[in-house]
């Protein structure tokens, strides 16, 4: 059983779409080459990370933990350690592909496996108000309820240059906020790399990168092979954060153009009708 | 009208006995496959709002490397395999 949304991305599926000739000079080495991540600012969504996981190499800087209660939301700066995993996992992926970026962990998910819609909007509301420049959301709602307000955080946050890096749904249901058009939505590829990723012309999923029987971290600073969207995401989230330390300040919507420009259907179209993609670079 | 009756204690600890078993019976992944089914049926059925999007171990949690495996499954990104590091 593989994750919804990936369909896309299967080598049978991928469509091989010319790029306008200026965007061929967008080239992965120009957009990324050289660069680690170095300073950029990234924030996990997720369940906390453990900042002790050799998986993610020293590099979080600091997080929050968004409380609950009595109907109200606080914040806990003191502690971020994850609930169950899943943070952790997407942070050493993140880690693995832009390894001097900085991590932050803003938990919203707690030891039941998930969280509230409240929790979410606070902890999404924190990483836009406190200065991350990227944002990794492996997790997401199908409540509508919950729509309108999220909508209007990922407009906050593309009105402030901060990236939105969304997983799908595993199963094929509308889920927030994955599906905005101001945020960067990932499904999972069978690919491995880390550096290849998809581009799809026809939304709401835009992106597929590795996500299936993928190494992440886990518990007891170990690592276990697991399967979902969620660690697609973190995969692009990486890659932003490359683009970013080497191009600081784009906005979302030039971000986003790079990766389509960088994707690697975009640069390994075949040479005839039919036959396999070309070598591109 | 049939009277339904629910296990007794005695069921249920045969029936807890013969789960043990067959668990003991599995390989490590699958016995972390057994453990996340026999989770999610006792988990608050209620969804919560706002849930992961992984598989967790249940569909792809195949594979588990000990704790402190540090395997070279990331050396392709930081070690000399990346050709944009």
């Amino acid at each position: 059983m593989k994750p919804a949304w990936h369909e896309p991305f299967t080598p049978e599926a991928l469509r091989y779409e010319p790029n306008l000739p200026v965007l061929d000079e967008i080239t992965p080495e120009w957009a990324w080459g050289g660069s680690t991540g170095r300073g950029v600012r990234v924030g996990i969504i997720d369940s906390g990370i453990n900042a002790d996981h050799p998986a993610v190499g020293g590099m979080v800087r600091g997080g929050v933990t968004v409380v609950e209660q009595g109907g109200t939301t606080s914040y806990d700066p003191s502690s971020y350690e994850d609930a169950f995993g899943h943070g952790t996992a997407c942070a050493g992926i993140v880690h693995r592909v832009a390894p001097e970026a900085e991590l932050y962990a803003v938990r919203v998910m707690g030891p039941s496996g998930g969280g509230t819609g409240a929790m979410f909007a606070a902890g999404l509301r924190w990483a836009i108000e406190n200065g991350l420049q990227v944002l990794n959301l492996s997790l997401g709602t199908t409540k509508r309820d919950w729509f309108a307000a999220l909508h209007d955080l990922a407009d906050a946050a593309y009105f402030r240059n901060v990236v939105l890096v969304t997983a799908a749904n595993n199963y094929p249901q509308v889920s927030f906020p994955s599906l905005y058009a101001s945020v960067i939505s990932v499904a999972c590829s069978d690919e491995q790399d880390p550096l290849r990723f998809y581009y799809n012309p026809a939304p709401p999923v835009e992106f597929g990168a590795p996500g299936i029987e993928v190494p992440v971290a886990w518990e007891g600073g170990g690592y276990a092979t697991m399967t979902g969207n969620s660690f697609a995401a973190p995969h692009i989230t990486g890659i932003v954060a490359l683009i970013l330390a080497k191009h600081p300040g784009l906005a979302p919507f030039v971000v986003k153009t790079i990766l389509r420009s960088t994707a690697w259907n975009a640069r390994h179209r075949p040479t005839r009708p039919g036959s396999a993609a070309d070598s591109g670079e | 009208m049939s009277n339904v009756q629910g296990p007794s204690e005695s069921d249920r600890e045969a029936f807890m006995a013969k789960l043990a078993e067959f668990r003991a019976g599995l390989t490590p992944p699958e016995q972390q496959m057994f453990d996340d089914l026999v989770r999610a049926a006792m988990a608050n059925p209620e969804p919560a709002e706002v849930t992961p999007f992984w598989f967790g171990g249940l569909l792809g949690g195949a594979d588990l490397r000990a704790p402190g495996t540090t395997a070279d499954i990331w050396t392709t990104a930081e070690g000399s395999n990346n050709p944009f590091h």
